[in-house]
């Protein structure tokens, strides 16, 4: 009986002792790259680094990162290069609307597509210190998102 | 005669009576016979008479010297000395005695002599100090005294002793060995000082000796003393004073240092940074001072720990011997091991003084701009970056790819348009000129002239164009004439183009103001002039074109200036056939004039695209901005880092320094840059090609040519094969050698097939549509089943997909990116016969040679035997040559044909091949042709290379799922069960990416039938993990690491009973491959064992059966067994088996992973029919141990 109880301190305390998994933690640097194809009329294909302590983390961020990027960044070698949102101060005068426009689960999340299912290319899932990078390709759809901006008055409309 | 006797007796007596009557001559008279009682009694009444006597003196002290009884030398020198003082009236006396007064000084000289030798003789102090102290005043006392001092120094050295020396000093303080005698003594108290141990005592020494030499040894034992005590009292206080107070101490330098590290000691307790700075500052020459700033360096920084700190630390403390260290540890931990661009790039902004700044500026450069491949990035980097050192050259770059090297006019004017801030413009504004008028082209003169009137090489354009000009061409006559009459205003060179003009131009005065005079003339040849107008195609991007006017056009060639004014686009294709030149003092009231007019360069284009651009600026964001539309400045840079940092504090969102884009995308050239991800090699089947060598005077050649005929288009699935025409595949060697003068080696080869344009077939095959046009359709049918599904799924969302009809710059560069050429040379090609011929003559010499026997060759088979040379080339396409195909060859035969691709030897193999059959052959057989004999020798199977260039093999992939385990590979790879595959993980550092092993998995039995058209449906197929501890993430690197499925197991036995297995061998097959069940073993082996019994002594065993591995948890494993086993038991006494058993065994294994390949095994396996009733042997079930190997 001893023995038994002996056998279930050891279990418990084993238990205690097992490594509590880390949620993945946020990091928002990336990078956008643009690649040799054109996105399908009204959208934009490129890829995008993002960083993240887990490989989902990092997969997770990707549509996150593609939008931002979209909006407030632009594409390098893209007919996107210019961001969307060009008015520096628009997004603080915007706070709120893009706080819940990126909120976890948020509206971005319409606008962006993985392309290729998510599924990472070859040499596109990087280990850099503790942090994984993966190179995600992602179609953003430009046209409907500008939309809503101008719908928004968050940026002008064409013609103006 | 009685009387004469009696007479001579008397007087006889008389006589003798007389002269004994006085004492001393009586006493002589005794001494002289001997009697010296009668002597001694005689002189002593003479001294009692006379005891002044100098005689009676003598005779007594001859008395004393020369009796043996009564010996007395110091008697003998008493008397003597007494003897010595003479009257005159005792010299007369001693003449009485005949004796003179130098007979007395003589006796005293002999009595000196006699004491000073038998003082000398006994060595003794004390009878020398009896001679000195008594035998005053003689020319011996010296030496006396003399040799007693060294006799009583020497006696006090060898006893040793203080009180012997200090007795001597006090004794005989004139002596020669006082000084040493001192010595001593003092050297007995330092030592009594010494052993005292006691500061008093040394000072009291030291105040003993001052002025001596043991003062200075005084002072060392106080020194040492006094330092002594410092040591107890460890602190920095004590030696600083000890310091002051005795700086001419040895022991100076050593409390220095002990005041250095008690004083460091003091700093690091209280562990401040201020004090360590102080202690550096108060102390400079201090040994701890490297310390000192050690500390500083871990306090200030955390221990390295905080990057910020380190940044600051570099700052605060230039001087910090640790700066470069921290600056170093900085750089890296800042800029992510320069794997962040963003990071790079505010290091280099923050840190102008780094020395890591050019280095990080040049991976900046290098990131940024994609190792300098990317036009648009290289342009970007200008813009974004012009306090770079790399800036100029980014541009310059920029300048040289966007140009093509300045060889294209179009080009050059784009580049001129669209970069009007770019240093290099007033290099491309020469090149542009030169351009124009290289080959005296008037079409090009004159082009040049309307676009550009304003050119600051007008004049020499102009005088060019007069150069080219044929006398007749009456239409450029006049328009030199119109130029110089019109502009005489404005060009103060026009004397000079004058003289040029000559007298060959007719000066019509023409109007300037109207200009139509001119334009009536120039309609009666319309159609040259029309040749010289230009469309000025506003679309800055697309190559100017020339094109012919509409006679009823003609009108339009005058432009007045009230309408130009009105356009705000110079060049349209309605308004552009531009004949006027424009006059500058007009451009005022056009502000995009006024904008450029400071540059020389400006050109109408320019400034037709600045509108353009103004005004696209505030319409759309679709169009993009010219790269160089604004300067870069360093405070657009402080901006972006500014942003970023903001950013990355604020809102943890760091902005990438990738901006815009460069231009119209219309005229973006097809990106053929290379990311990152390309450090890898991408997965794309490779293409191949076979080529042959063949040598035209062989007797073989034809047999070989159709061997290779019948073997040439085979590939393994993994390939891709590009069949050019056998004709166009095989290449005479001797034309070769010849052409080349050389002989054949594998640059020649290499050489020669880019002069037969073996690489430009195959890329003629991959387009052509067989009229010798080329399309996509081919390429992308080829595409679509040489693209993985990754490749597929990530075209679906592109424009087209992969529909037909479009140039795919994309498609043409996954394509052309692994295309191979594979070359065979056979040589040396002989029949058996001669062959073992030739080994024959070989063992015959050698057999001679060594005086050995000669023992023939084996001949064995019939055929041919040959040496095989397999090249393999890569043809190289980089992206200039994509960007050749894409933009020049696709639509021109001839630029195809002349094309000159460049190709790289990857490997050679040199093997010996063979197509031979047994000899003799068996009754029943048809002995084979000699062809079939080449066919099998010419056979190609990849497969045999594949160890000698296994990376040529390497079958790539990414782990598609983790949880189950699928890589999207299959049959069209030639994946089957349980082949074997290494996972890596890329791991980045800086600039170099490394594959690091994390973990082994082989095919399951889900495979993937791949081998049709990817659809980016296809299932990926299922693995499983057979080893590696490490997670396994999505994305992984998936390579193919083929093994013989061969397993050794070695290790020993135990069992409950009384037998015990010594030696268990084991190997195990993979069968899986055969029964489609994944890790199935055919397994053997063999134990021999001892048994405890006084009957049986051992057992041997042997079985056969089936295993299968089941991994769990990635390093265990359990393989369960059947088998059929057969042994026997052996007695002890004949070794003769007494015993058989068989039957059928059960067991498992165990495993455990040490490695991937190398097992801890233990196991058990049942057998009932293992047991020997008579002798009570029962080893139904044993136990085993070993190792396993896998290979």
């Amino acid at each position: 009986m001893k023995k038994m109880k002996l056998f279930l301190i050891v279990c418990c305390l084993a238990a205690a002792c097992k490594t509590k998994k880390m949620p993945p933690a946020i990091n928002y640097d990336y990078e956008v790259e643009s690649i040799n194809q054109t996105g399908v009329e009204g959208t934009v294909i490129f890829k995008v680094w993002s960083y993240a302590n887990t490989n989902d983390g990092a997969i997770g961020m990707a549509k996150y990162n593609a939008v931002h990027a979209v909006l407030f960044k632009g594409i390098p070698g893209t007919n996107f290069s210019t961001p969307m949102v060009t008015d520096p101060a628009a997004k603080s005068k915007n706070k709120t609307y893009f706080d819940e426009f990126f909120k976890e689960n948020g509206q971005y999340l319409s606008y962006a597509t993985l392309s290729n299912d998510g599924s990472i290319g070859l040499g596109d899932r990087l280990q850099v210190g503790k942090l994984y990078k993966v190179g995600v390709i992602v179609q953003v759809n430009y046209s409907l998102l500008r939309k809503e901006l101008e719908n928004k008055s968050i940026i002008r409309k064409f013609g103006y | 005669m009685r009387i004469k006797v009696f007479l001579i007796i008397i007087g006889l007596i008389w006589v003798s009576h007389s002269s004994t009557a006085d004492p001393i001559k009586r006493g002589i008279k005794a001494l002289r016979k001997g009697n010296f009682e009668r002597a001694k009694e005689n002189f002593k009444k003479a001294y009692q008479k006379d005891a002044k006597s100098s005689v009676t003196n003598y005779y007594m002290a001859q008395y004393f010297y020369f009796t043996k009884i009564d010996f007395n030398c110091d008697s003998a020198y008493f008397y003597v000395v007494r003897s010595e003082n003479l009257s005159g009236a005792q010299l007369l006396h001693l003449l009485d005695y005949k004796l003179i007064s130098d007979s007395i000084l003589y006796f005293k000289k002999e009595i000196e002599d006699y004491a000073f030798n038998d003082a000398m003789i006994s060595k003794s102090i004390s009878n020398l100090e009896h001679y000195i102290s008594n035998y005053k005043d003689n020319s011996n006392l010296k030496i006396a005294i003399k040799s007693r001092n060294e006799i009583a120094y020497n006696i006090a050295i060898e006893s040793n002793k203080k009180g012997l020396f200090q007795d001597f000093v006090e004794k005989y303080p004139t002596a020669t060995q006082i000084p040493l005698a001192k010595e001593k003594i003092a050297e007995f108290e330092f030592s009594e000082t010494t052993e005292s141990k006691s500061l008093a005592e040394y000072k009291k020494f030291r105040d003993k000796h001052k002025g001596d030499s043991w003062e200075q040894k005084a002072l060392k034992g106080i020194y040492t003393l006094e330092f002594d005590s410092c040591m107890e009292a460890k602190n920095s206080e004590s030696f600083k004073q000890y310091i002051h107070r005795y700086p001419e101490s040895d022991l100076k330098i050593e409390a220095k240092i002990k005041y250095d590290y008690y004083l460091f000691e003091e700093v690091k307790v209280k562990n401040n940074i201020d004090d360590f700075k102080k202690f550096i500052i108060e102390n400079p020459e201090s040994k701890y001072i490297n310390r000192a700033h050690n500390y500083i360096y871990d306090l200030f920084t955390l221990n390295q720990t905080d990057t910020t700190k380190l940044g600051e630390f570099v700052k605060k403390f230039p001087d910090n011997p640790f700066k470069n260290q921290a600056e170093e540890l900085y750089y890296n931990l800042f800029t992510y091991n320069q794997a962040s661009l963003s990071r790079l790039a505010i290091y280099s902004f923050e840190n102008p003084k780094s020395r890591f700044k050019l280095e990080a500026d040049k991976i900046i450069y290098n990131l940024a701009t994609d190792s300098q491949r990317s036009i648009n990035k290289l342009a970007e980097f200008a813009i974004h970056y012009p306090q770079s050192p790399f800036a100029v050259k980014a541009e310059k770059r920029y300048y040289d790819l966007y140009t093509e090297n300045q060889t294209s006019i179009n080009k050059v004017e784009s580049f001129i348009g669209l970069n009007k801030e770019s240093s290099f413009l007033k290099d491309a504004g020469k090149r542009l000129f030169e351009l124009h008028v290289v080959n005296c082209n008037k079409q090009n003169i004159l082009n040049y002239i309307n676009k550009y009137p304003n050119s600051k090489y007008v004049v020499k354009v102009w005088k060019k164009l007069y150069e080219c000009k044929s006398e007749t061409d009456e239409i450029i006559t006049s328009r030199i004439k119109i130029f110089l009459k019109n502009k005489a205003a404005d060009y103060k060179y026009i004397d000079e183009l004058s003289l040029l003009a000559i007298d060959k131009i007719d000066y019509t005065p023409i109007d300037p103001d109207s200009g139509e005079v001119y334009a009536l003339k120039l309609n009666k040849s319309q159609e040259d002039l029309a040749s010289t107008t230009h469309t000025g195609d506003n679309k800055i991007n697309d190559s100017p074109t020339i094109k012919k006017q509409p006679k009823e056009n003609s009108e339009l060639i005058v432009i007045k200036e009230e309408e130009r004014k009105s356009e705000k686009i110079a060049l349209t294709p309605e308004n552009s056939n531009i004949e006027k030149p424009r006059e500058p003092e007009k451009r005022e009231n056009d502000t995009a004039y006024v904008k450029q007019n400071d540059n020389e360069q400006s050109t109408p284009t320019a400034i037709a695209d600045n509108n353009l651009t103004s005004k696209k600026q505030d319409k759309t964001y679709e169009d993009d901005p010219s790269p160089f539309v604004s300067k870069p400045t360093s405070q657009n840079t402080k901006n972006t880092v500014d942003s970023l940092k903001q950013n990355e504090i604020a809102k943890p969102i760091l902005e990438e320094i990738k901006v815009a884009a460069v231009s119209n995308s219309k005229q973006q050239s097809p990106k053929m840059t290379r990311s990152a991800s390309d450090l890898t090699e991408k997965q794309v089947r490779k293409s191949l090609t076979y080529a042959l060598f063949e040598r035209d005077n062989d007797s073989y050649t034809s047999y070989i040519r159709d061997g290779f005929t019948e073997n040439a288009g085979y590939v393994n699935s993994q390939f891709d094969y590009v069949d050019i025409g056998i004709d166009n595949s095989i290449i005479s060697m001797e034309e070769m050698v010849e052409s080349r003068k050389l002989h054949n080696s594998d640059d020649v080869k290499r050489q020669f097939l880019i002069d037969t344009k073996i690489p430009n077939k195959i890329i003629d095959a991959l387009f052509n549509d067989g009229n010798d046009a080329w399309t996509m359709e081919k390429l992308i049918e080829k595409a679509k089943y040489n693209f993985s599904d990754l490749d597929i799924m990530a075209l679906k969302s592109a424009t087209g997909g992969l529909e037909l009809g479009s140039k795919r710059a994309d498609l043409i560069e996954h394509i052309l990116s692994e295309l191979y050429i594979v070359s065979f040379t056979y040589s040396n090609v002989k029949t058996m016969t001669e062959y073992y011929d030739e080994i024959d003559q070989a063992r015959y010499a050698n057999a001679i040679k060594y005086k050995t026997k000669y023992v023939p060759v084996n001949r064995s088979e019939r055929g041919f035997i040959a040496d095989r040379t397999v090249d393999f080339y890569k043809i190289i396409i980089d992206g200039v040559v994509l960007k050749t195909i894409y933009e020049r060859l696709y639509d021109n035969k001839d630029a195809r044909d002349s094309m000159i691709y460049n190709i790289q030897l990857q490997k050679s193999i040199l093997k010996r091949v063979k197509g031979t059959e047994p000899y003799p052959l068996s009754a029943n057989s048809k002995p084979a042709t000699d062809q079939s004999f080449f066919n099998y020798m010419t056979d190609i199977n990849l497969n045999q290379f594949k160890k000698k260039f296994s990376k040529f093999f390497e079958i790539k992939s990414v782990l598609y799922n983790n949880n189950p385990l699928e890589v999207k590979i299959g049959r069209k790879e030639g994946l089957q069960i349980d082949d074997r595959y290494f996972v890596y993980n890329l791991v980045q550092r800086g600039n170099s990416i490394s594959e690091k092993r994390v973990g082994v998995i082989r095919a399951a039995k889900r495979i993937t039938d791949n081998r049709q058209i990817a659809t980016g449906d296809i299932k990926p197929s299922s693995f499983y993990r057979v080893g590696g501890m490490k997670t396994l993430d999505k994305g992984m690197i998936v390579k193919a690491a083929p093994d013989k499925g061969i397993s050794f197991y070695i290790g020993t036995g135990s069992s409950l009973q009384n037998y015990k297995p010594q030696i268990v061998l084991r190997a195990s097959y993979n069968i899986s491959k055969i029964i489609n069940l994944t890790q199935l073993r055919l397994e053997m082996g063999l134990s021999l064992g001892s048994v405890n019994s006084s009957y049986i002594s051992s057992l041997s065993e042997i079985n056969l059966g089936i295993r299968r591995d089941y991994y769990f948890k990635t390093i265990f494993q359990i393989s369960p067994y059947i088998g059929y086993h057969s042994g026997s038991l052996h007695s002890s006494q004949s070794e003769k088996s007494i015993y058989d058993f068989s039957g059928l065994g059960l067991g498992t294994d165990f495993a455990l992973n040490i490695v991937h390949n190398v097992k801890l095994v233990s196991g058990f396996c049942f057998l009932n029919s293992r047991q020997y009733d008579i002798e009570d042997f029962k080893a139904k079930m044993v136990f085993n141990y070993s190792l396993r190997f896998d290979f």
